[in-house]
């Protein structure tokens, strides 16, 4: 097998640069920090030029799909729509960019209108959907089946009462203390069990960065068992 | 020469990586420590079984964090996962899709499931790799619709999650419900946690993720690293109880050694 297909090789500059950022990170060595944001611009360089892979990625499998269109399924003009937006807002990106003199294509006014007014919007209705998601995963995991699923549904509702306005109208006289304990549940309860998964899923992130470190957790690498 | 208030955290770092060492070592030796079991990691070949028996894709992600970033060591559990599952796929025959967010991420999901097909004898697929994995989108939203789409259209019989998740975690993990997906996920994130634990059938919780790769390789220097994670945990756990009593006693001589 060449050398630079053999699983030594990544591990190996996997190891070295971990090594130089941890060094940079605790240490005030001058040539470490400078080698270390070198390494960091590689990097970025090498990310941004992933982009044009999945740029291909997506032409390539929604072209296949066009391919394989079959009679009375019209779902494949959603893929000559996607590649036709796609490649215009490249486009519209590189003229931009162009126009503007700058490297950033929100500068003009075109990007800057589509982006606003498609992309911002679309990703704000993506996000408040979350609430209907949340109403309907809460309808079916707050039910008291079990000792722990009541005390969930009982400190959920008290959370979203403490939280909602109802809460202090239906509580009238006893809503500052009822307020109180909502704030206790989430301040002590809850921020506890989440302070412990914290710390635990910290020192879990060191021990695969070990395992990572010295070449026993090749996973990553799609190396075997 | 040290960096100013970084010298207790490279202290800690020492211990627990001394600690990982020991116990790799140990476990070398043939002294394997006992890992619990994992309900949710037991539950990943019975999954992808199932997925067989429906004639049904598996449908396997990494999150939506990357290489690059805190969220890293998130993004290599989900990896190793993406490898197991893709070795089981290639066993059983069963049809798998990786959808992925990030452009960099692609060409590793894609080394790992060629490498695993190939393990497997199964070259011709091997070949197809690349269309395993299906880059979706580097915007949040713009993924996570897409993958809903994805799940809607394709129906999966399983549906593994692991890796950094954020506010997708649950809209994802209901749609996965709605399309009768047996789900498995994890991710360290412990705001997405409680969503996970809601909408899935098997939920591996912060650091159970990490585990992953030791626990489903059985190998023994690598089981044996995982029980090292716990000298971590104690030192965390009397560093908590030695921090109340001394502040509560007005003695505030760790704290100070902790910002030291």
């Amino acid at each position: 097998m060449s050398f630079y297909k053999r699983k030594e090789l990544p591990i190996v500059i996997t190891t070295l640069t971990a090594l130089l950022m941890i060094f940079a990170t605790y240490f005030k060595v001058p040539e470490a920090k400078s080698a270390s944001t070198t390494v960091q611009t590689w990097m970025l360089v090498m990310v941004n030029f992933a982009v044009v892979v999945g740029f291909l990625m997506v032409i390539r499998m929604h072209k296949k799909r066009i391919d394989k269109r079959q009679p009375g399924d019209r779902s494949w003009l959603f893929s000559v729509w996607l590649i036709i937006v796609l490649i215009a807002y490249v486009l519209l990106g590189i003229y931009g960019v162009e126009s503007t003199r700058t490297s950033a294509p929100t500068n003009d006014w075109s990007f800057n209108w589509v982006y606003t007014n498609a992309v911002v919007a679309l990703d704000s209705a993506m996000y408040s959907l979350l609430a209907f998601f949340i109403a309907s995963a809460s309808f079916r995991a707050f039910k008291a089946r079990t000792k722990e699923a009541a005390v969930l549904l009982v400190s959920g509702a008290i959370t979203m009462l403490y939280n909602a306005p109802a809460g202090s109208s239906i509580f009238g006289p006893l809503a500052p203390s009822f307020n109180d304990f909502g704030e206790w549940i989430l301040n002590v309860p809850n921020m506890a069990g989440f302070r412990g998964i914290l710390i635990g899923a910290a020192v879990g992130a060191i021990s695969l960065g070990i395992r990572v470190l010295t070449g026993r957790e090749r996973g990553y690498l799609g190396a075997g068992e | 020469m040290l960096e100013t208030g970084r010298v207790a955290q490279l202290f800690f770092l020492i211990v627990i990586c001394a600690a990982v060492v020991y116990f790799v070592e140990t476990a070398r030796r043939g002294k394997l420590p006992k890992l619990r079991k994992v309900p949710g990691l037991d539950a990943v070949e019975e999954a992808v079984g199932r997925a067989t028996e429906m004639a049904k894709p598996v449908i396997i992600s990494t999150g939506i964090g990357g290489l690059t970033d805190v969220t890293a060591p998130q993004t290599v559990a989900g990896l190793s996962m993406v490898g197991y599952v893709a070795r089981l796929c290639a066993r059983y025959g069963a049809e798998l899709i990786a959808p992925a967010r990030m452009p960099y991420v692609i060409p590793v999901e894609t080394e790992i499931i060629q490498t695993a097909f190939n393990e497997e004898g199964k070259t011709e697929e091997a070949a197809r790799a690349a269309d395993m994995v299906h880059y979706l989108s580097d915007s949040q939203f713009g993924y996570t619709i897409a993958y809903l789409g994805l799940l809607q259209r394709r129906k999966p019989a399983a549906h593994i999650m692991i890796g950094g998740y954020w506010a997708e975690s649950l809209q994802l993990a209901e749609v996965g419900f709605n399309v009768k997906a047996i789900q498995i996920a994890g991710t360290a994130n412990t705001h997405q946690i409680p969503f996970f634990v809601a909408a899935c059938d098997y939920s591996l919780i912060g650091e159970e993720i990490y585990a992953a790769g030791a626990y489903l390789s059985k190998d023994p220097v690598q089981v044996g690293s995982v029980a090292g994670q716990d000298v971590g945990k104690a030192i965390a756990l009397v560093l908590i109880v030695v921090g109340i009593l001394l502040t509560a006693v007005g003695i505030p001589v760790l704290t100070n050694l902790l910002r030291s």
